[in-house]
């Protein structure tokens, strides 16, 4: 078997943080026009959830989140190392891609989770992001610049949100999320 | 006499805790909560500074931020040290080290002192008129003019201090913690509104603190007791943050603003320790309530600017807030009735008052009156002539005005003191309302600029509205402020009112003596006088903007809060134009000087540019790879072995790569996902050759053009299935090409079923070429069969790298047999590990992008952005065979057909021979057909690319070269500094024109 080489593969405790990559898991970007009855109902029907609209709007269902990152565009997350697989890929790919109805792709490896857990949390983002976490609800996630990287945030709430950032960028994500702990 | 000016008791400083400091060298003490002015005040210091042009020696004017004179230089370190920095603002800490900036030898004693002596030969503008001639003199005066501009002493070493950065949002943001601030902050933190208040000083309480409490009485309270009950009120409500030692720099439209705060500046060193010096807030506010308070005006008259001569409200807080008596024997000049609370303090304290100057002819304000009873002698209707008295003031001579205030009449009156206070009436501090957009107003009657208009959702309170009086201010700010934030608290403060008397405004006080003979500071710092306002007028200068330039009235570190409003008043009466009519110059930003340290925040030395890391990157770097710098991700350049320099190994793993077998990381190519039923259409459109018949499980390359026609990108594309492709990009063109893409689609082909997806980083791509390439990816990849006719070149297959799927691409951009494989990231460096084992017996080498630019020239391969700079078209690329004639349109189309693009003689690409095969060109050098002996000569074109091939044995080149088609054969030079390289025009493909080698 291959080795797996992840980015950072550490866990960092700091004042009121701590920060941690987790383990790579499966993530399909899913694309389609969400007026599109075959491609929502077959979507639906194999994930077992109606597609949210609002971007930056989260649904989870057993292993699976499912996040809204732009009209018509979602990253299904899944939550388990266990179904880290390629089945879902393929049943998707086989139902949505294969007969037209939208597009999935495998972007597993192209973003790198970090979770940051603690009163901290939001109080390291605003270091270098000049996004307002005051509107962000709980469960819901934004697409933002952290240290001029584009990065997604799920926030599950004030002391517990992970952070997507592609993987080309994650040391230096890690780095400076190291950096500016030390400050908190 | 003593040098002890610290009152026995009193004060807000913690004398229990004594701090020792040093000024010009020499150890004094002061205690904890002194700002360095306080406690060199404290102890019977004046003489801080020397003024810029006339070397003028300056002592203390204000208490705060608007100080003009005692700026200085702080800390020896040569990493550390810092110019102008307002002793006022600088709250001392054990170890603290300041010293006095602009003077040579001493301070006491400054040798450019003699300045002052030619001073009326060096009027405004002077060095316009004296420099100009003779023009051959103009580099001596140079090194003069140079060697004396600037105040201070500059770091030399970096800055050893962290800085950082922060956003925040907040409903509302309210700028001062005055009564009017801190009223309104109490009415907006009870609104349940997320709220912000900031002060620049480390105490909160603005005007109210050094308040005479004897006269100022809120709530029942004395000044101080009041601020400390609101304050700890204020920091028990949850949804108010309070800021103190925090300067908002800058106030930009849509209620943004930025602001420092100082963390650790007024701590003992060792506290300092890695913590973060000043932190750089980035604030978006939905309201913003401006409560900066007002600045007190000095009187202008002959030698207005004397050490002991200090504006009446900063003596009264020295006294009262640090302790301090400022002098032991005082004169007031006042037009307003505010300096009587100052005379009132001070003769509280014991202090003698010698006089009152007041240019009014009486005031019936309560504490006029309360004076008057306590026998202060007060002198109506005169003015100060001039002070006496050289590094500290020793007598104010005194007039009496005329009845229309032009002239003054009858005997000088010399009164002897050590401290002038003075108070001219106070200047709303509006700075911030102008810097957001705001249209100011002038009041003609009280004589200042008040906020008129704004298009922001923003409030001005308190005293920067023009509101002075206490309770005014506390019964106003209620009314406006519930207004603004649509809340309804009742006011239930009482405030203690007094009668207060009128104001009277004379902006350049007369003199006894001649214009000529008076020197009356406007500009302290910049030693501006009202005879140069006057001058520039005289010489026909009539807008404040100009006259603020040729007098640099305004244009010190403090920015003119001291000296724009007496600078436009004296314009005001000599153009006899009206005030309001004149207008301001512009307040910019930052309203006090910014360190460049918090500009930067912690954007230093890693951080200083974000990187981008491939999958292998630490493998490369564990190999000793050196690494270039592509867009933002860090390539491997080329593997030095043995002390090998950059030549020796690109030429080592170039031959490798044609000879064995060469490994190069490409990863960084863009890679876009394309699905969709119109997948090939959009292919179609995007690029200028045809995609339709390209067969699933081929690759071809396609070049993209901007829509002028011109090169914009180009990569190879293969087809996965019937309605997928996989898109590579240019490294550096990734994100552009992915944004430009997604564009079309949603803008200009919205009809189109097709889906984008950028997969950049979730492969990671491993190229092996050369000879033996094949043999090490069959010992890789096993479910592939990698024979010719099986795999040809151009064509791609799916394979498994022990169970981990993966695309293998059969495409080349070394001319080599070739293979990429793509696999999930997180696999690259295991499958990289793999190919280098399995490629040991092959001697396979690894190549970094230097010698992936020579083996692709070699060929004849573009790089755009190399050999394209935005201005070259295909066929400028002699690559028409991929421009399709037959397509309806694609990208760019239109613009290929245009006169210009299509006319002969453009720049076109060629290949370059050296006469000499070693000698290597320079990229970017100009070519020319003929060589005349000194330029201008008539130039061709450039090289855009140039290497010693160790394949072909001598020297080739890329270049851009005007007609180059039809060039070949041709002679050309190219002019170098010290001599001229001939050079032959050639085929631009240099190595296995047939292809033999990458279809083999």
């Amino acid at each position: 078997m291959l080795e797996i080489n992840s980015t950072i593969n550490e866990s960092r405790n700091f004042n009121n943080l701590l920060m941690e990559e987790k383990t790579p898991i499966l993530k399909l970007n899913l694309r389609g026009k969400i007026n599109n009855n075959d491609f929502t109902s077959n979507v639906g029907k194999i994930l077992g959830v109606i597609l949210p609209v609002e971007v930056g709007s989260i649904v989870s269902k057993g292993y699976l989140s499912i996040i809204t990152t732009g009209p018509n565009e979602w990253i299904i997350i899944s939550n388990s190392k266990e179904n880290n697989d390629y089945q879902l890929e393929n049943v998707l790919f086989e139902t949505i891609s294969k007969n037209n109805l939208g597009a999935v792709t495998n972007i597993t490896d192209q973003f790198t989770i970090f979770s940051l857990v603690g009163s901290g949390a939001l109080e390291i983002l605003s270091k270098s992001s000049p996004f307002n976490f005051d509107t962000l609800p709980n469960n819901f996630s934004a697409q933002t610049l952290l240290n001029n990287i584009d990065i997604t945030i799920v926030k599950k709430d004030n002391e517990n949100i992970d952070l997507l950032v592609r993987r080309s960028f994650s040391n230096h994500l890690w780095c400076w999320l190291n950096d500016s702990a030390r400050f908190l | 006499m003593s040098n002890n000016f610290r009152l026995d008791s009193g004060g807000e400083i913690n004398r229990t805790e004594r701090i020792s400091f040093k000024f010009n060298g020499k150890t004094l003490f002061g205690y904890k909560g002194d700002t360095l002015a306080s406690a060199l005040l404290a102890n019977g210091i004046h003489l801080v500074a020397r003024s810029f042009k006339y070397h003028r020696p300056r002592g203390f004017l204000g208490s705060g931020s608007e100080e003009p004179n005692a700026i200085v230089q702080l800390h020896k370190d040569k990493a550390k040290t810092e110019p102008n920095i307002r002793a006022t603002q600088i709250e001392i800490f054990q170890g603290l080290e300041a010293r006095s900036q602009n003077c040579w030898p001493s301070v006491n004693f400054d040798i450019s002192e003699i300045n002052n002596f030619f001073s009326p030969i060096l009027p405004a503008g002077f060095y316009y008129k004296t420099f100009m001639w003779p023009a051959k003199l103009w580099e001596k005066y140079e090194y003069f003019i140079r060697k004396s501009a600037g105040l201070g002493i500059s770091p030399t070493k970096r800055d050893p201090d962290l800085y950082d950065h922060k956003y925040y949002h907040c409903e509302v943001l309210i700028i001062g913690s005055g009564p009017a601030g801190l009223t309104a902050a109490m009415i907006a933190a009870k609104s349940g509104k997320k709220v912000l208040l900031v002060d620049e000083k480390p105490e909160h309480g603005g005007s109210l603190v050094g308040a005479n409490s004897e006269v100022t009485n809120i709530d029942n309270k004395r000044p101080k007791e009041w601020i400390q009950k609101t304050y700890s009120e204020l920091v028990k409500i949850k949804n108010i943050k309070v800021l103190n030692r925090t300067s908002v720099a800058a106030y930009h439209n849509y209620n943004y603003l930025i602001m420092m705060q100082n963390l650790t500046d007024h701590l003992n060193e060792n506290d300092k320790k890695n913590k973060i010096r000043q932190r750089l807030w980035k604030v978006r506010a939905k309201k913003v309530i401006l409560a900066t308070g007002s600045i007190e005006r000095p009187m202008i008259f002959d030698c207005n600017d004397r050490p002991g001569i200090m504006l009446s409200s900063a003596v009264r807080k020295y006294l009262n807030h640090y302790g301090v008596k400022c002098g032991n024997s005082v004169v007031i000049f006042s037009n307003n009735d505010d300096a009587y609370e100052t005379a009132l303090s001070l003769h509280g304290k014991g202090i003698k008052i010698k006089a009152i100057i007041d240019i009014r002819q009486e005031s019936q304000g309560d504490l006029v009156n309360k004076c008057i009873s306590l026998g202060i002698k007060i002198l109506w209707k005169h003015t100060v002539v001039k002070a006496e008295g050289h590094k500290k003031i020793n007598a104010a001579i005194v007039m009496k005005l005329s009845n229309d205030n032009n002239s003054v009449v009858g005997n000088k009156i010399k009164i002897t003191c050590d401290l002038l206070c003075v108070s001219g009436g106070y200047t709303p501090a509006v700075h911030l309302f102008t810097q957001s957009g705001g249209k100011l107003a002038f009041d003609e009657k009280k004589f200042y600029f008040y906020p008129y208009k704004t298009s922001l959702d923003q409030l001005s309170v308190g005293a920067c509205a023009g509101i002075f009086n206490l309770k005014k201010i506390v019964h106003d700010t209620y009314i406006k402020v519930n207004t603004f934030l649509k809340t309804n608290i009742k006011n239930e403060t009482v405030v203690a009112d007094y009668k207060s008397g009128g104001f009277e405004n004379i902006w350049l006080l007369p003199s006894n003596k001649i214009s000529g003979k008076v020197k009356s500071f406007v500009d302290f710092q910049n030693d501006a006088t009202a005879n140069d306002i006057k001058l520039a007028l005289r010489e026909g200068f009539k807008s404040i903007e100009h006259v603020k330039r040729y007098t640099t009235t305004g244009m010190a570190t403090d920015q003119g809060k001291i000296a724009n409003m007496h600078a436009l008043g004296i314009i005001s009466d000599i153009s006899k134009t009206k005030m309001g009519e004149l207008g301001t110059t512009t307040f910019r930003p930052p309203f006090t000087p910014l360190t460049f340290g918090a500009l930067v925040g912690r954007n230093v030395k890693q951080f200083f540019d974000i990187t981008r890391e491939t999958p292998m990157h630490y493998w490369h770097k564990d190999n000793g790879a050196k690494f270039e710098d592509v867009g933002q991700w860090k390539r491997a350049w080329y593997y030095p072995m043995n002390n090998e320099n950059m030549y020796k190994a690109v030429q080592r793993e170039s031959k490798a790569a044609r000879e064995c077998a060469g490994i190069l990381d490409a990863s960084t190519l863009g890679k876009i996902d394309i699905q969709g039923v119109d997948a090939s259409e959009f292919l179609n459109r995007v690029y200028t050759n045809a995609w339709s018949k390209l067969g699933i499980g081929k690759c071809r390359y396609g070049l993209m053009l901007n829509e002028d026609g011109m090169v914009y990108d180009d990569g190879v594309t293969t087809r996965l299935g019937e309605n997928h492709y996989i898109m590579t990009t240019t490294t550096g063109g990734a994100a552009t090409v992915m944004s430009k893409l997604e564009d079309y689609l949603q803008t200009e082909w919205p009809e189109l079923k097709v889906f984008l997806t950028s997969v950049t980083d979730h492969f990671a791509t491993v190229s092996v070429c050369g000879p033996h390439s094949r043999k090490i990816l069959e010992k890789v990849v096993k479910n592939i069969n990698f024979e010719d006719q099986k795999f040809p070149h151009m064509s791609f297959n799916e394979g498994i790298i022990d169970n981990i799927k993966c695309r293998v691409m059969r495409i080349s951009f070394t001319g080599e047999l070739s293979y990429e494989i793509n696999i999930q990231a997180n696999y690259g460096k295991a499958v990289w590990e793999k190919c280098m084992e399995a490629g040991k017996e092959f001697n396979i080498t690894p190549y970094g992008t230097e010698a992936m630019h020579l083996l692709r020239a070699e060929k004849g391969f573009v790089i755009v952005g190399q050999e394209t700079d935005g201005t070259v078209t295909p066929g400028d690329l002699q690559m028409d065979w991929i421009v399709s004639k037959k397509k309806y349109d694609f990208i760019g189309k239109r613009s290929l057909y245009r006169s210009d693009t299509m006319k002969e003689g453009r720049k076109q690409m060629v290949g370059l021979l050296t006469k000499d095969p070693n000698e290597i060109l320079e990229e970017g050098s100009q070519i020319v057909a003929e060589i005349k002996k000194s330029p201008p000569m008539v130039m061709l074109g450039h090289v855009t690319s140039s290497y010693y091939s160790p394949n072909l044995k001598k020297s080739i080149a890329l270049a851009v070269i005007k007609n180059g088609k039809n060039l070949k054969g041709k002679k050309l030079y190219i002019p170098m500094k010290n001599k001229v390289i001939e050079v032959i025009v050639s085929d631009a493909v240099f190595w296995d024109k047939e292809g033999s080698r990458l279809n083999a």
